[in-house]
């Protein structure tokens, strides 16, 4: 899998490169238009996809013209890249031999929403804009807050994508109570249910969830919702250099009403906080969020243990906005996962390699951005890379380069280090894409 | 356990040469198979299927299950893996002539990282003895099966064990980090993170709840949840079941999530009170709620008062337990009711199926005409919270024609709580017990990818063969217009 290199030069040079969108011979469109309707196959200005140009989107009506034609796409050895809102193209290896885009957006809408039951059924293409609207006037919110304007429910399910709340809202795999799916070949399959406690069959639903597209195309989900909370409050603090601040910010992430609690480097303070511009050290930002006498009472909790004071308006989306930022005139973005007794070791090496970086203490999940001087800069990329693996080992956790130009990676996996369970994962990519037409390459081990 | 009316299975003798390649290995104390030392592993707690194993293997280590394992290859034997044996369908038994991998002795918690909230344990930890190790440092391990004095961490892994807490704390599945899982092939490997999140498919989730079916669990990485602050317990005692329900699903739509909502019904109660477990309940109460919340000290009156306002709007006389004794008295009721209903007749089949919370009252009326139609004693006691029921039917095995009827009612129920938009197992399984009432769920291309996973796992189906999916096109012959939950509309 070679990930231990760096991004190579050979690599490199193909990307510099203008190549050619793939073409899709006209009997390849015929059964394509066949099988998904005359409409669903258009043609464009190709737009690329890790430096892969794509001239061409499926975009089928239904569930049942996607699985029809993927069927077509299985016989014919078309391999495609899934595409949903579009807001996390850039997660994935670059695929290999894309020659279209499958886009799910017209798999749009709510099927079902049950305020009695507090759980929702959508179709995969929905935007999750377009589901916090429909529980506005409900009891229940959206246990999904991932950055990126656009973001489709399937497509932060395949991604597993996280948002600033995820400490409160959970996983995006435990949100999740049932799916429906269409496999590589066309199989048209359900999994889970619409219960919240359900042992009936295999998991199926969680194997999807964080398969970036690779195992199936999620064609619509049932979603748990969570009750919205009574009373919401937003916090900040500076962490004091030195002491014990790291065990302040885990301490204020685990209140029991903290539905998100990050802590950001001092360079990132001023935008999440524009009146601390003048910071100069770590800034926390907590939300408390539940009930009227738990929040109070963690609230006051906050201001005396870390001096917090009242954030301003508009603090969480900030911080969801930079979450998910593309900045640049390039840059990569890492997504760390570590052990959050290990921040402070993690921080310090991130710092120290130029990354500004927001750390969840309560998960111990730490986005880390690496902005690059030129457009293309291999050595910096390269040197990028091994400070967020290096930061990440020394958390006892793993990196995943979560964005980045298509040059940036080749000759790595962005997912990490050759995966214990690689064997497994070409056995469960052989059964449930047979002909390696789903999003091929994008995956761990490049599957 | 006498065989009763369960289908004696002759057992089938080990093939020339294992029982001594697994000698071999764990050495003779540990290797179990001669006819009368394998009666104790013939079932687990579901007694009316039995089969014997063709051996018992008891490993100490991981290394030991993975040399087993393909020793049991080698001799084309299946092998299916155990642990304390208290499922509920079948799940541990070994069909076809297997060789059973009990895991009693693997009963090591490797470690407890107190600051990271992770433990390791190998799966022949008790659940209970786990949260008991990690009390003092202000955790415990959050999924409380009913049989959590007995049962393992790798049974409850197998299984996707819930209990009465999961309204709040979620189940096994929400809990399980990492696995190290030795594969049907005798390879070990390492699934998901202690962190909780590794890219990809989420191969820790698929095997949670597989049933034995994927390999053997040999390290499960836990995360542990701190003891609440403040623990409250309500009783509630309501004029019927129906108003309970009703209750139930007020407080669902309120906002508040309480820790746990059980809810046991009048002949329970009738059963309760005349047992040992006598909780002082009113025997003329229609339904019984018991309602725990925990969380932060400052917030629970508050809650606690909403809780007693929701009830009594439905009728009931609400009690909150004053101490830690009268705590442990409300919940005598809910858990002593499986020992108290043994007392009613000599076999007690315990059900497990989930419905939408707003359907628990219509489903529980349609369940009781079932049992009524069939004359079969029905007790309730369910998770209300999580719209999981648990329909208990009393009877007598060594009477044939009430067995028949026990098995008619059963699958009618499970009917009954399917068309309701419900499925046939919320914490149970489905193992040998609902196999073939898969497809009253999921239809024959369900099954075929949910194959895809177990093939992807064991092409070789020797893995606890015979379980969780019924054999293919069974289903297409048995039941051709097999539907599942609410179909989404295309």
């Amino acid at each position: 899998m070679g990930a231990r290199r760096g991004p190579s030069a050979a690599g490199r040079a193909r990307w510099e490169r203008v190549s050619e969108a793939p073409v899709l011979a006209a009997d390849d469109q015929e059964a394509l238009r066949k099988a998904a309707g005359d409409e669903a196959l258009v043609a464009h200005e190709p737009l690329q996809v890790d430096g892969v140009p794509l001239a061409w989107t499926l975009r089928p009506p239904d569930a049942a013209a996607l699985a029809r034609a993927l069927r077509v796409l299985a016989e014919r050895g078309i391999p495609v890249v899934v595409r949903g809102g579009g807001s996390r193209l850039a997660l994935g290896n670059p695929p290999r031999g894309a020659r279209l885009l499958l886009d799910t957006g017209a798999l749009a809408g709510i099927d079902v929403l049950d305020p009695a039951e507090g759980v929702l059924c959508a179709r995969a293409g929905t935007p999750l804009d377009a589901l916090r609207a429909a529980l506005d006037d409900t009891v229940w919110e959206l246990p999904l807050d991932p950055p990126g304007a656009g973001a489709t429910l399937g497509g932060v399910l395949a991604a597993a994508a996280l948002g600033p709340r995820h400490p409160g809202f959970g996983r995006p795999r435990d949100v999740v109570l049932g799916l429906e799916m269409v496999l590589g070949d066309g199989l048209r399959a359900r999994a889970g249910g619409r219960v919240v406690k359900n042992v009936t069959g295999y998991d199926l639903t969680r194997l999807q969830v964080g398969a970036l597209g690779t195992l199936g195309v999620i064609t619509s989900a049932w979603l748990r919702l969570r009750p919205r909370p009574a009373r919401v409050e937003a916090w900040s603090a500076e962490l004091a250099p030195g002491g014990d601040a790291w065990g302040a910010a885990l301490a204020a992430a685990r209140l029991s009403s903290a539905r998100a609690a990050a802590v950001v480097d001092a360079s990132l303070a001023a935008a999440l906080e524009p009146s601390r511009a003048s910071s100069t050290g770590p800034l926390l930002l907590v939300e408390l969020a539940g009930d009227e006498a738990a929040v109070a009472a963690e609230a006051r909790a906050l201001a005396q243990r870390c001096g917090a004071e009242p954030a301003s308006p508009g603090a969480l989306a900030r911080l969801r906005a930079l979450h998910g930022e593309a900045f640049g005139p390039a840059g990569l973005r890492f997504v760390l996962a570590v052990l959050p007794s290990r921040l402070a070791a993690v921080s310090e090496r991130l710092e120290r390699a130029g990354a500004a970086w927001i750390a969840h203490p309560a998960s111990g999940i730490v986005i880390a951005r690496f902005a690059l001087e030129r457009a293309v800069d291999a050595p910096a990329a390269d040197r990028a890379w091994r400070a967020a693996r290096e930061a990440a080992r020394a958390g006892e956790g793993g990196a995943v380069l979560e964005a980045a130009p298509a040059w940036a990676k080749s000759g790595i996996d962005v997912f990490g280090d050759p995966l214990d369970a690689a064997p497994l994962l070409r056995a469960l990519k052989q059964r449930f894409d047979p002909a390696g037409v789903l999003n091929p390459g994008r995956g761990p081990g490049r599957l | 356990m006498s065989a009763g009316a369960r289908p004696a299975s002759a057992a089938r003798p080990a093939p020339p040469g294992l029982v001594d390649a697994l000698c071999a290995i764990v050495g003779p104390e540990r290797c179990l198979s001669r006819p009368a030392e394998l009666v104790a592993w013939e079932c687990d707690g579901l007694t009316l299927h039995g089969s014997p194993p063709a051996a018992v293997v008891l490993p100490r280590d991981k290394h030991e299950v993975a040399r087993i394992v393909r020793a049991c290859r080698r001799f084309g034997t299946p092998f299916v893996a155990r642990g304390a044996g208290t499922g509920l369908s079948g799940g541990a038994i070994a069909l076809e002539g297997g060789v059973v991998v009990e895991c009693a002795k693997l009963d090591r918690i490797l470690s407890v990282d107190v600051e990271n909230r992770i433990a390791v344990v190998q799966p022949g930890v008790i659940n209970a003895a786990l949260s008991a190790a990690v009390r003092p440092h202000g955790l415990f391990y959050a999924p409380d099966p009913s049989s959590q004095l007995a049962c393992t961490i790798g049974g409850n892994v197998a299984e996707n064990a819930g209990g009465p807490h999961t309204l709040k704390y979620g189940t096994t599945t929400n809990h399980v980090l990492a696995l190290e899982l030795v594969l049907p092939d005798g390879e070990l490997v390492k699934l998901g993170s202690a962190t909780g999140f590794a890219p990809g498919p989420d191969l820790v989730g698929a095997v949670v709840g597989s049933e034995g079916t994927l390999g053997i669990v040999v390290e499960v990485t836990v995360r542990l949840v701190p003891l609440p602050e403040a623990t409250e317990t309500l009783l509630a005692l309501f004029p019927d079941v129906v108003s309970a329900c009703r209750a139930v699903g007020a407080v669902i739509t309120s906002g508040l999530v309480p820790a746990a909502m059980e809810i046991v019904d009048r002949r329970t109660i009738e059963a309760v009170e005349a047992s040992v477990y006598a909780a002082g309940l009113p025997r003329d109460a229609g339904a019984v709620l018991l309602v725990e919340l925990d969380g932060p000290a400052a917030a629970l009156p508050g809650q606690v008062e909403r809780i007693r306002a929701l009830c009594a709007a439905e009728g009931a006389r609400v009690q909150r337990a004053r101490d830690e004794a009268e705590r442990e008295r409300f919940w005598r009721a809910r858990k002593g009711a499986f020992g108290a209903m043994g007392r009613v007749a000599p076999d007690l089949y315990v059900h497990d199926a989930v419905v939408p919370r707003a359907k628990l009252p219509e489903v529980l009326e349609r369940v009781g005409a079932i049992c009524d139609r069939l004359g079969l004693p029905l007790a309730n006691v369910f998770h209300a919270g999580d719209g999981n029921l648990h329909p208990n039917i009393s009877f007598d095995r060594r009477d044939p024609d009430e067995l028949a009827r026990v098995i008619a009612a059963g699958r009618e129920i499970l009917e009954t709580c399917v068309a309701a938009g419900g499925v046939i197992s919320g914490e149970h399984g489905i193992g040998i017990e609902k196999r073939d009432y898969m497809c009253l769920v999921f239809d024959e291309s369900d099954l075929e990818a949910q194959r895809r996973l177990r093939a992807a796992f064991d092409p070789d189906g020797v893995c606890n063969p015979g379980k969780l999916l019924p054999a293919p096109r069974f289903c297409a012959e048995a039941n051709p217009k097999a539907r599942g939950y609410d179909r989404v509309p295309l």
